[in-house]
């Protein structure tokens, strides 16, 4: 199986040089957004799905959670991401990331009570994730224009390809659990808790991204772009990437 | 003869660079920067930790930041290539519409202390750019949040001039947000400087 992802990954790879072709962003833009009237559309979209299930969905999970489940539940969300975290340690070349994540993956099943407790991080094996969008940017593919994606939110032309990717590396999605109800349950749950996760767990920020800025669009863009080319050099600052004050 | 002349012009080169250091742009000194930041995050934590009633601590709040952050500098930044356009008139309003507002919406996020502290972590020169001071801000039982201060003394004195949190720029978020905030409406500075006024 493994082979035959990593077979679907290089085909992306050589479709997303086709798609990511290099795109001029204006003179002084961060980065180039030809499509920004539909861009602008799915946001408006995305924020009203926020608005009227998201939200009050993690507000509800945090009110009816408590904080030690919460906690758990947000280890095995982050739990069930290491087998596609682990392919692309592989795919970076990165070997001593990918044992650590296999690590940190046995650890935690054993020790970790399947997943909800997190011990690994204790044994110096913290979660460190990394995702296709970034594989491709490690083999220095290009980044693309700007997309916002319906209900998956900002993306980039690479990082939309990444996300595909993933789906297709993650055991999950060829894997069934149980049958009938349970079966459907566990689909659900897998497409819908993370998010409500991670909603629940940045609250703050989102809201205040989201509601409270001028135009949460060009908000949303520029954090967005800018904490993916942080992660993809590593959290290696590039000093040619910060803002020359004084230059202009 | 040919390499004669380049190995010459290199000669120069080194030269010049001897004499760079006379240099007005010389380079920021990266221990006094990480010292000045250090000082800086002291004196915000104890600001944020003495709760003082809401007017006081917001008049503190703002004398630190007047004098930690190059606000005219950094408010001519994240109007990019419109500065050059703005009348001399522009400029100066802008930039005192710049500091109402940088003071209204960074005193609303100055939230409760919940006993977090700054550590410097290490610091890096940037060139002209300045120097990168990094830190992480700690709370319990949640992850620290990188914090990373470019300092600069290329205003006279040493100066924030852009903070980076987990890779985000504050100084080119803002200068995203403002271009599309003039594009919004028209190109019209003056209704957009009205409305940065609040």
């Amino acid at each position: 199986m493994t082979f035959k992802s990593a077979k679907g990954a290089l085909g992306v790879l050589a479709l997303s040089a086709l798609a990511g072709c290099a795109v001029e962003a204006e003179p002084g833009a961060l980065i180039a957004d030809p499509y920004e009237n539909v861009n602008r559309a799915v946001h408006s979209f995305n924020v009203a799905a926020d608005t009227v299930a998201l939200r009050p969905a993690a507000i509800a999970y945090d009110a009816v959670t408590p904080a030690l489940f919460q906690h758990m539940i947000g280890n095995f969300v982050d739990h069930l991401r290491l087998p596609v975290v682990f392919f692309n340690n592989i795919f970076q070349g990165d070997v001593d990331e990918a044992l650590a994540t296999l690590g940190r993956f046995g650890v935690n099943t054993i020790v970790g009570a399947g997943g909800l407790l997190d011990p690994a991080t204790e044994f110096g094996l913290p979660y460190d994730p990394t995702d296709f969008g970034l594989t491709l940017a490690s083999h220095d593919a290009n980044e693309g224009p700007f997309i916002m994606l319906p209900l998956f939110g900002p993306s980039t032309g690479r990082d939309a390809v990444g996300r595909l990717v993933d789906f297709g590396l993650d055991p999950l999605t060829y894997v069934t659990v149980g049958d009938g109800l349970g079966q459907t349950l566990a689909t659900v749950g897998r497409f819908t808790v993370p998010p409500v996760v991670a909603r629940s767990e940045n609250f703050e920020i989102v809201d205040q991204v989201l509601y409270e800025s001028e135009d949460s669009y060009v908000t949303l863009r520029a954090a967005y772009v800018q904490s993916r080319r942080a992660q993809a050099a590593h959290g290696v600052v590039d000093v040619e990437s910060l803002p020359d004050i004084f230059g202009e | 003869m040919m390499q004669m002349t380049r190995r010459r012009f290199a000669l120069s080169l080194i030269a010049l660079g001897a004499l760079a250091p006379l240099a007005p742009a010389r380079a920021t000194d990266v221990a006094a920067a990480r010292n000045f930041i250090e000082t800086m995050g002291d004196h915000l934590i104890e600001i944020l930790r003495t709760a003082k009633p809401g007017q006081e601590r917001a008049d503190e709040f703002l004398t630190l930041f007047r004098r930690a952050a190059a606000l005219p500098q950094i408010g001519r930044f994240t109007m990019g290539l419109n500065w050059r356009q703005m009348s001399e008139a522009q400029q100066a309003a802008f930039l005192e519409a710049f500091e109402a507002h940088a003071v209204r919406s960074y005193t609303k996020s100055i939230g409760n202390y919940n006993g977090q502290t700054l550590v410097v972590t290490g610091a890096q020169d940037a060139g002209a750019r300045g120097v990168l001071v990094s830190s992480a801000l700690r709370a319990a039982g949640v992850q620290d949040v990188k914090l990373d201060w470019l300092v600069s003394d290329r205003s006279g004195d040493l100066r924030i001039v852009d903070v980076v949190a987990e890779g985000v720029s504050l100084a080119i978020t803002q200068r995203e947000e403002f271009a599309a905030m003039v594009e919004a409406r028209q190109g019209d500075i003056d209704r957009f400087i009205a409305d940065l006024r609040g």
